[in-house]
């Protein structure tokens, strides 16, 4: 007989339905509803959500007057049409060379991917300038030494802000689009070699449009990431009058004097369309898909292409991405951290050495509080993001009740909203109405994880339908119950996808200022804002003891956890 | 599978143990009883009351301070040890039109977040208006210079700007010793001018008015000009330019607040300040204590202690400013500094820098930088 929870009738079902929607609804339409709502508004300083305001085109007919506005419409779609082309010319590359090609270090390439995920967007962006910078940058200071006398590359314009943001988009890109390459069938390349063609022509004439539906898919949903980013158009483009939204929504709010809430709502809104409209034309790639389809229920894997001598050169290419996005950054940060100021390589500046950076950070009042926050906020935000996205998981993936597809829907409306824009709600929406989690870590967490479910159930969809439902239902018929069913089976078997997906998350959270920035008061201060504050107001060097803390920290918490992931998968495989 | 378990339970106890570090601060050895030490002024409150305040305070447990610099840690760090018992969150929040917009949504709404501000002067007149700052009698303060005709928020020291450049890029013959000079080609291409900084069109037109009219059209004409000529990198904030302009990014930073160069100049680094000569227009940083401060007790007890010379004299000196207490300025480096380099400094009176004139001059230097 099967235990009653195996029986639960369909309006039971609905009802968990009904209920688990409900509460992503109001984490996650809410704050969209009261963008949209706010947005019609005259609204000002004091007067925000007050009823009696008639509704009104002024904010959008203002916002669009600002020729600033317009300028700003056009470079974030420039910054990131020219993100998007660097990471998906590097994440196409390393994932054919590690998915389809014996290159040197593809067996390594997956852990390697992690390494650039850990440095903070706005470190890159303050290691990129030390980088780039036309006159003290390291690569001009190479330039200059070779007897040229203008500079090679340029921190301060867009090209190099495609380059840095590119480089960050790279893993995600690559994990996505190593899958696609992985799956793909390999009938149809071998055919055309057979045919004689060779293998420059078979990957150009057939490997490259059988993937390109997957190729688009991601291009879209990096698009849909990089109109959001905060930090590389802030810290890098500001200098030469290189605005996007992001950077206005957050100028708006936060420098305006006094505060241009009204066009921060318009901007959202149109911040949002777009995310709304890349994720539409992501469908539809998908939908139109099926006629590209060369993944079959036949067992095999895709045949290496050989690259004979060129084995070095294609594992070349994978470490340069690890140098370029990860060591080379670290490297200038940690150059930088240990000098009393700033100043470019020297045996001079060597000599000047000092730990006073480290010192400085440690004597500040708010530093271990906000290492404190971090790691609440980062914990709670991946396990609680993992959970629900679990929860949501079972009931898309195995109960699917009637209505279920409104839920997998209603989970993926964060993703159309940006971090800033999220920030910014809940900060108004909370200032509302009496409540204890204002100006609290706890607001920081919902609104991260409200941000985070996207991605959280993307993992846990991934790995709960890699799970026959026949080991959950034997455990039932034997007795178990729901809950051991899901802490005995089910928890334990998707463990690899649950440590990968919160670790990611994990991540995610510890790095991205802009809700942080809309978000943060005195108790809730996170290491990301702190970044923020150090770049407005303080030094470089300290600014790179602090990037050295975090990714010494972080490094170690990927490491662990990773091999905590490998060992259990290894353990529940024996 | 139990080498997992033993491995995760190893990292959740790191993790509490890290997280644990983290909640609780060095525990500071007690003070029976705290006592004015050396170069205290001798007009700070009685011994009984300020034993009651700090039984009070030791109550409440905590003490929120929102500040506009980060270097202010310093001297919680001091109050910490002087008394122990209170915990002293530090924020280092939003500054300028965000402050206040902050703290007036959420008073709004019911809410305050902190006891007491450290600001600039021109923050706090909007909080005056609006009722959210508690009028206190700043007992140290006697005989500061310079301060609003009530007691709603305390000015206690200033900052100014002037042009400072790399001594390592500028020949002397090349350095500026008057504004003028500034609109040289020979500064094109290798300046950087700051966003932040919003009262710098009213130092201008104080500095240039005439009689008791504010010379607001020659201070823009003038910046607008020095902009046209010498192209800068519009870039915020003060601190990191001075880092690239010390590592050679830049030439000159056409107006910088002056305090942290002394800061790094005692490093080593190559910065002087350019002698364009004159009074240096100063504005004012302030301190008030916010009306409905959760911790009362706290906000006042830290009020007398930050007052307090030797206080004042070491935020002087860990922020940079210039203090309006005759007192800690015998005792403050910066102090020393500022007549080391022959700079005279005038402090913008009240009269002028009211808050429309504050707002006229934010809206004017955010035309001249070209920000919103």
């Amino acid at each position: 007989m099967k235990p009653r929870w195996l029986r639960w009738p369909l309006d039971s079902r609905r009802a968990v339905l009904i209920l688990v929607a409900g509460v992503v609804s109001v984490m996650a339409v809410i704050p969209l509803l009261f963008l949209l709502w706010n947005s019609f508004k005259n609204v000002g300083p004091g007067n925000l959500f007050d009823p009696s305001l008639s509704f009104t085109l002024k904010n959008f007919s203002e916002a669009f007057r600002d020729p600033l506005i317009l300028t700003a419409l056009g470079d974030t779609f420039l910054f990131a049409f020219g993100a998007v082309a660097v990471s998906m010319v590097f994440a196409v590359t390393i994932a054919f060379l590690v998915e389809r090609t014996n290159c040197h270090f593809r067996n390594v390439a997956y852990g390697l991917m992690f390494v650039p995920l850990i440095m903070p967007g706005l470190l890159k962006a303050i290691a990129w300038i030390l980088i780039l910078s036309p006159r003290i940058g390291v690569l001009n200071q190479i330039w200059f030494s070779l007897g040229f006398q203008k500079p090679l590359v340029d921190a301060y314009t867009i090209p190099a802000m495609w380059w840095v943001e590119g480089l960050s988009l790279t893993p995600l890109a690559f994990l996505l689009l190593g899958a696609a390459f992985r799956a793909m069938d390999p009938s149809l390349e071998e055919a055309a070699a057979a045919s004689g063609g060779s293998k420059v022509r078979v990957f150009l004439r057939v490997t490259l449009p059988l993937a390109a539906p997957a190729f688009a898919g991601v291009a879209l949903l990096q698009f849909v990431r990089v109109i959001d980013t905060f930090d590389v158009p802030l810290i890098m483009g500001q200098r030469q009058g290189i605005y996007v939204f992001a950077t206005q929504i957050y100028l708006a709010v936060r420098q305006a004097v006094p505060p241009a809430y009204g066009e921060a709502f318009v901007l959202s809104m149109v911040l949002i369309s777009f995310s709304i409209a890349g994720l539409v034309m992501y469908q539809r790639v998908l939908a139109r898909s099926g006629k590209y389809a060369t993944i079959t229920g036949k067992g095999y894997r895709p045949r290496l292409i050989d690259l004979g001598r060129l084995r070095p050169l294609g594992g070349a290419f994978i470490m340069f991405f690890i140098f370029v996005s990860a060591i080379l950054p670290f490297l200038v940060l940690l150059w930088a951290s240990f000098l009393p100021y700033y100043q470019t390589f020297s045996r001079e500046a060597l000599s000047l050495f000092t730990t006073a950076n480290y010192e400085k950070l440690f004597a500040r009042a708010d530093f271990l509080p906000s290492v404190k926050n971090t790691l609440i906020l980062c914990t709670s935000v991946a396990v609680g993001a993992m959970m629900l996205g679990t929860l949501i998981s079972w009931i898309v993936v195995r109960w699917r009740p009637k209505g279920y597809n409104l839920l997998d829907g209603l989970v993926f409306v964060p993703y159309a909203i940006p971090s800033i824009a999220v920030g910014f709600s809940y900060m108004i929406l909370f200032l509302l109405f009496p409540n204890p989690i204002y100006g609290t870590i706890w607001i920081l967490i919902l609104a991260y994880l409200v941000s985070y479910l996207p991605i959280a159930t993307r993992f846990t969809n991934a790995g709960l339908a890699q799970l026959k439902a026949e080991l959950e239902e034997a455990a039932a018929t034997s007795g178990a119950s729901l809950f051991s069913v899901m802490r005995r089976i089910v928890v334990p078997l998707m463990l690899p996808s649950l440590v990968a997906g919160g670790l990611y998350i994990f991540l995610l959270a510890a790095k991205v200022t802009s809700i942080a920035a809309m978000l943060s008061t005195p108790k809730s201060m996170v290491m990301s804002y702190y970044i923020l504050n150090l770049y407005q107001e303080g030094e470089f060097t300290v600014i790179g003891a602090f990037a050295v803390l975090m990714v010494v920290g972080l490094t170690i918490i990927t490491i662990v956890s990773r091999r905590l992931a490998q060992r259990r998968s290894l353990a529940s495989e024996t | 599978m139990k080498r997992f378990h033993h491995s995760l339970l190893s990292v959740l106890l790191l993790s509490v143990v890290l997280v644990a570090a983290c909640a609780s601060p060095k525990a500071p050895v007690p003070a029976t009883a705290p006592a004015p030490t050396a170069g205290q002024v001798p007009s700070a409150p009685q011994l009984t009351e300020e034993q009651q305040l700090y039984e009070a305070a030791k109550k409440e447990g905590e003490l929120i301070i929102w500040t506009n610099t980060w270097q202010h840690g310093v001297i919680e760090k001091a109050f910490m040890e002087k008394y122990p018992g209170i915990k002293v969150t530090v924020w280092d929040g939003p500054t300028g039109a965000a402050l206040v917009s902050q703290i007036l949504e959420e008073a709004k709404a019911g809410k305050t977040s902190v006891d007491f501000l450290s600001a600039s002067a021109e923050d706090m007149p909007p909080l005056v208006e609006a009722g959210l700052l508690r009028e206190y009698s700043w007992p140290n303060a006697q005989g500061f210079p310079g301060q609003p005709p009530h007691k709603f928020y305390l000015n206690h020291s200033v900052t100014t700007r002037a042009p400072i450049y790399n001594s390592r890029l500028v020949a002397p013959a090349e350095v500026p010793r008057s504004w003028d000079a500034l609109k040289s080609q020979r500064w094109a291409g290798k300046s950087v001018l700051s966003t932040s900084g919003t009262d710098s069109t009213l130092m201008f037109a104080y500095m240039w008015r005439e009689g008791n009219k504010l010379a607001w059209e020659q201070a823009t004409k003038f910046w607008k000009d020095v902009r046209a000529v010498t192209r800068p990198q519009i870039a915020s904030g003060f601190s990191t330019n001075i880092d690239l302009l010390a590592a050679g990014e830049y030439d000159i930073f056409l107006l910088c607040s002056l305090g942290e160069v002394f800061i790094r100049k005692w490093k080593g680094a190559p910065v002087e300040i350019a002698p364009v000569g004159g009074k240096l227009p100063a504005t004012a940083r302030s301190v008030g204590i916010l009306k409905n401060a959760p911790h009362p007790a706290g906000a006042q007890l830290f009020a007398d202690f930050f007052t307090e010379a030797r206080t004042l004299a070491s935020y002087s000196d860990a922020v940079a400013v210039l203090s309006l207490s005759p007192e800690a300025r015998k005792i403050s480096k910066i102090a020393r500094e500022f007549e080391r380099a022959g700079l005279d400094v005038e402090v913008i009176p009240l009269e002028f820098a009211t808050e429309q004139n504050l707002r006229e001059s934010v809206r004017l230097w955010r035309e001249i930088t070209s920000l919103r």
